[in-house]
């Protein structure tokens, strides 16, 4: 019993039972019409539909493109920024007020802003910049500010130089911590990206403007906006699969 | 010499024969609908666009005030749809650097009865739904029935809200967070089309054809609902082809509107970005033109224009603001 309740993939399966049922429960408590709380027998039903219309796809495909441009621009630039701020006390204590001002700014202001400045169609991309940088920055930074101090004094004393210490000792040392902000800022940015085409109300391809649709032409039937839903959560869930997959295959290539 | 004379008279003629057809060619310059970049909301002014579909210069947004208004005051696109007065006001107020040009809508507001009032006249005793306030639909319903219903008046935001409350039978009133059903119900086509097939059996019906009673309120003057503001940058006689080709598309969908779904069927997004399926659009124009489409130059209409820019309290506009 307990070898049962320990397997991973048997936790799992329970676990996405248990939403399930959450799920069941919840509709038959708040539903009036089947669409105002739509039940995963209606939602699956319209997902089934989703799966074989290629403009589903074509919609997760913009939105993760989108989504994965403005994801890029942060990593790179939290990249840079923070390797200098967690070389340099100075910089790091310079940036932190404005670290704290864009983790503070509300998202929907950010839309706004980025609307009047880019486009509604750019405004998206943008957000996802702003949201995730500190987030990637912090973990740049942070990461190379734990690498142990005696560590990089012996490779200085072994005449390594600056670039060398940040290229071949503190960044590869940093790489656990890039990687649990990079893990813990791009759900976040998918979900931001949806979020922010909704409130664009940008119209050409995207998940955020297809949900944004289908609840305008009926708000009384929330079935497809579930259903939208759950294709994203899905190909979030895909995505983190091939991320466990790659983490073991570098685990056992190590081993 | 004689002959000579003839000859060439001959030739003259023949060729004056020809040169009116050129010059006509001239005349009816094509446009290229790739060449300004327009911006439109999406609904019944977009379908107007319903030869751009595939045009990458032409957008829509779904969140008017917040997607274009701000591109209008930025004069980031050439030429902007937007609501008469929220574009006029960016031009007054914001200094957004556009001309009025042409109305394209002229109102598509509909007063549904909810087939629950015992004596079938809307009277101060009924309750009204309406949404958007303080914006058009507002300001119509009170232009075409004054303030004697205000007391049983509630809002929601919008014309999807309202349609929720018919479709429910009921809906939340936003200040006392009360059930409430209502009377009559404020809507907009297509969302009315959509509304009246669902409840078929229901026996909801249109109380009021709203721009038909605006109509018979201001001696004739039709509601210049949403209009075309062209960038004053824009070449003149760019934008006038531009307007001319517009012009002739909606006259075209207004007595053909199989057109519209003939163009937009095979658009794979179009329902998100014209925010109305081809079919329920083409649908709705064959019924006594329920979006409202129409092709007005502004210059020829600035009564009708100041009418309803009067619902606004915008008044003396300046000569500068017509193209």
């Amino acid at each position: 019993m307990r070898k049962f309740i320990s397997n991973k993939t048997i936790l799992f399966a329970l676990g996405i039972l248990f939403v399930i049922a959450l799920w069941f429960i919840l509709s038959l408590c708040f539903d009036v019409n089947g669409g105002i709380f739509p039940s995963p027998i209606a939602t699956f039903g319209k997902f089934g539909e989703l799966l074989t219309d290629p403009y589903s796809y074509a919609c997760l495909g913009f939105t993760f493109l989108r989504m994965v441009i403005g994801f890029l621009i942060s990593f790179v630039l939290a990249l840079v920024v923070g390797i200098i701020a967690g070389n340099h006390q100075q910089v790091y204590d310079f940036l932190k007020p404005l670290m704290t001002v864009i983790k503070s700014l509300p998202t929907v202001a950010l839309v706004f802003l980025f609307i009047v400045l880019a486009a509604p169609r750019d405004a998206p991309i943008f957000v996802v910049v702003i949201v995730c940088f500190p987030i990637l920055y912090e973990a740049v930074a942070g990461g190379i500010r734990k690498v142990d101090k005696q560590l990089i004094y012996s490779a200085r004393l072994d005449g390594a130089n600056y670039f060398k210490r940040v290229l071949f000792i503190k960044l590869p040392l940093s790489i656990p911590y890039i990687i649990v902000g990079v893990a813990s800022s791009f759900s976040l940015s998918f979900k931001l990206e949806i979020m922010a085409e909704v409130l664009t109300g940008y119209t050409r391809n995207g998940l955020g403007s297809v949900i944004h649709y289908v609840q305008q032409a009926d708000p009384t039937n929330l079935v497809d906006v579930f259903a939208y839903s759950l294709f994203a959560i899905i190909f979030m869930l895909l995505l983190s699969l091939l991320e466990q997959i790659i983490k073991q295959k570098i685990s056992n290539k190590d081993n | 010499m004689k002959k000579l004379l003839t000859l060439i008279a001959a030739v003259t003629l023949l060729t004056s024969c020809g040169t009116p057809k050129a010059s006509s060619k001239e005349e009816v310059k094509e446009y290229d609908r790739s060449t300004l970049s327009v911006i439109t909301p999406t609904g019944a002014p977009a379908l107007a666009f319903y030869k751009y579909a595939n045009q990458t210069n032409f957008e829509t947004n779904a969140n008017p005030a917040e997607g274009i208004i701000p591109q209008m005051v930025t004069g980031k696109k050439d030429v902007v749809v937007l609501p008469t007065n929220a574009g006029i006001q960016a031009i007054v107020n914001k200094k957004a650097e556009y001309q009025i040009a042409a109305t394209i809508t002229f109102g598509n507001f509909y007063l549904l009865s909810m087939n629950n009032d015992e004596n079938k006249t809307l009277d101060a005793n009924d309750t009204i739904l309406l949404f958007q306030k303080g914006n058009v639909p507002d300001k119509v319903f009170h232009y075409v029935y004054g303030n004697d219903y205000d007391t049983n008046v509630h809002y929601v935001s919008a014309v999807s809200d309202a349609a929720a409350a018919v479709n429910a039978g009921q809906f939340v009133d936003a200040e006392s967070g009360k059930n409430i059903v209502p009377n009559y119900v404020l809507l907009a086509q297509p969302v009315l089309q959509t509304v009246l097939t669902k409840n078929a059996d229901k026996g909801y019906a249109v109380y009021a054809d709203m721009q038909a009673k605006y109509k018979e309120k201001s001696d004739n003057k039709a509601l210049f609902q949403a209009s075309v503001f062209v960038k004053n940058s824009v070449n003149k006689d760019t934008a006038k082809a531009f307007l001319e080709s517009l012009k002739a598309d909606i006259n075209n969908a207004i007595s053909n509107p199989d057109v519209i779904n003939d163009s937009l069927k095979d658009v794979t997004e179009v329902q998100t970005v014209y925010g109305i399926a081809p079919s329920m659009a083409t649908a709705v124009t064959k019924n006594n033109n329920g979006m409202g489409l129409g092709f007005e130059y502004a210059k020829d209409n600035k009564a009708a224009i100041e009418n309803f820019l009067k619902l606004f309290n915008i008044e003396g506009l300046n000569e500068e603001v017509y193209f």
